[in-house]
């Protein structure tokens, strides 16, 4: 902000906020307050945001903090609604972050500064800042996070990771290579690699009932597929 | 190393804003830096992207929602309060040349800005008092009280000490100051109405 401020050479409001203000110097509380809740921007008595932000601190600064808090109310709904939509395709976790960080960055500066600032010019630019600001801390976090893990040995396992997925990865080549089709590669990644039973009917499932094949034929091709993995072991080391 | 030259968030608005690549700059950056840099220009694309494309209607608020603006209210009240109570009293602010000269960036005229914190203009408007109030962020009633002033040193009464100057009891209309200000037409064309 303080970057901001000092750039700022023509921080006075725009026409559409003095049409604003001057309309609702003539109106009642509750009519101002009624008029704080037309959404539609292009209904009549709509009042922008950045006219509303200046409202507020107009009514808290005089004093009038009642009337000042349900403005406040209503602001927080909208700006809310808003963010939420923007960063409606942000991942889930990340989506809660940016719009509770937004949210409080916007609400801090809402309270701590009672002249004009860019919330009265800008209003919804300066939400997709603040939200843009917040993403950035949080791609940092997790950049920070990612490179903590490299330097931590605790999270070794003497490569027992590594080697699973070596040896996951050999006999789907395996598979790919020898089996002719795709119902064989199916069962053999089945048999060979899960952790499934062939016939269990004391566990909740087993692979009699996943794949609908008798047991027989599954022990059967399993025995086959565990001979030719030899065959080629054997193949590869002469 | 020169802070607004590397300023990676400065860099980034920069190219974001005018187009503006300062690639000397960018080289001088750390490689923390460069991440940062890399981060804002990610981040402003995505919420400017997903900005562009959002539905204009707005939603209605389920009640994990609700909740959430529940939450939000009483955090901006905390906050409130906080400022509060560090803040001083409005009326104490004013009477300080100081306050004056912080919304001179605004209306880009001292001389004016003087004269009005001298009280020597006599008939200022309304509607130039509300936009004060405003830019000082001081209740309405305080920057009235301040320019009436104590009984005896009011606008008519302002002591004209400089003998050889123009006898017109040192003070001048609003509208003609203003007039002859550098303030901008907006808040002239603003001011003379009415």
């Amino acid at each position: 902000m303080d970057e901001e401020n000092t750039e700022a050479v023509e921080l006075y409001h725009p026409p559409f906020v003095v049409r604003a203000l001057d309309w609702i110097e003539g109106i009642s509380s509750e009519q101002l307050i009624a008029a704080a809740q037309i959404k539609d921007q292009n209904k009549s008595g709509f009042i922008p945001p950045a006219a509303l932000v200046r409202i507020i601190r107009r009514f808290r600064t005089d004093g009038k903090l009642e009337l000042s808090d349900r403005l406040v109310a209503i602001l927080i709904t909208n700006a809310y609604d808003y963010v939420r939509r923007v960063s409606a395709g942000f991942e889930v976790g990340d989506r809660e972050d940016v719009i509770q960080e937004t949210m409080q960055t916007f609400l801090t500066e809402l309270a701590e500064n009672d002249g004009i600032d860019w919330w009265e010019v800008t209003f919804h630019r300066e939400l997709r800042r603040r939200a843009s600001d917040a993403y950035a801390r949080l791609i940092g976090r997790h950049r920070k996070r990612s490179a903590e893990l490299t330097d931590d040995q605790e999270f070794s396992d003497d490569g027992e990771a590594a080697a699973a997925l070596q040896i996951r990865a050999t006999l789907v080549a395996f598979a790919d290579k020898r089996l002719k089709t795709e119902e064989h590669r199916r069962l053999f990644l089945l048999l060979m690699l899960g952790d499934l039973p062939i016939d269990a009917p004391e566990a909740p499932n087993d692979l009699v009932r996943l794949t609908g094949k008798p047991r027989s034929t599954l022990a059967n091709l399993k025995t086959d597929f565990t001979r030719m993995l030899k065959a080629a072991l054997v193949e590869k080391a002469s | 190393m020169n802070p607004t030259l590397s300023n990676p968030n400065k860099l980034a608005e920069d190219f974001i804003s005018y187009g503006i690549w300062d690639s000397a700059a960018v080289d001088q950056l750390s490689s923390t830096e460069l991440d940062e840099l890399f981060d804002h220009l990610v981040a402003r694309s995505i919420v400017e992207t997903a900005a562009s494309s959002i539905s204009p209607n707005p939603e209605v608020l389920d009640s994990d929602a609700q909740a959430a603006v529940l939450s939000l209210q009483s955090f901006y009240l905390g906050a409130l309060n906080r400022s509060r109570a560090s803040r001083p009293d409005p009326s104490s602010k004013l009477p300080k040349a100081a306050t004056w000269l912080a919304i001179e960036p605004v209306l880009r005229d001292r001389d004016f800005l003087i004269r009005l914190a001298q009280r020597r203009l006599s008939g200022l408007g309304a509607r130039c008092a509300r936009d004060l109030a405003d830019l000082l962020g001081v209740p309405k009633q305080v920057l009235e009280d301040y320019f009436a002033g104590q009984a005896g040193e009011n606008l008519a009464f302002v002591e004209n000490r400089n003998v050889g100057k123009p006898q017109d009891g040192g003070v001048e209309d609003f509208a003609t100051a203003l007039a002859r200000s550098d303030v901008p037409d907006a808040f002239k064309r603003r001011w003379l109405e009415a």
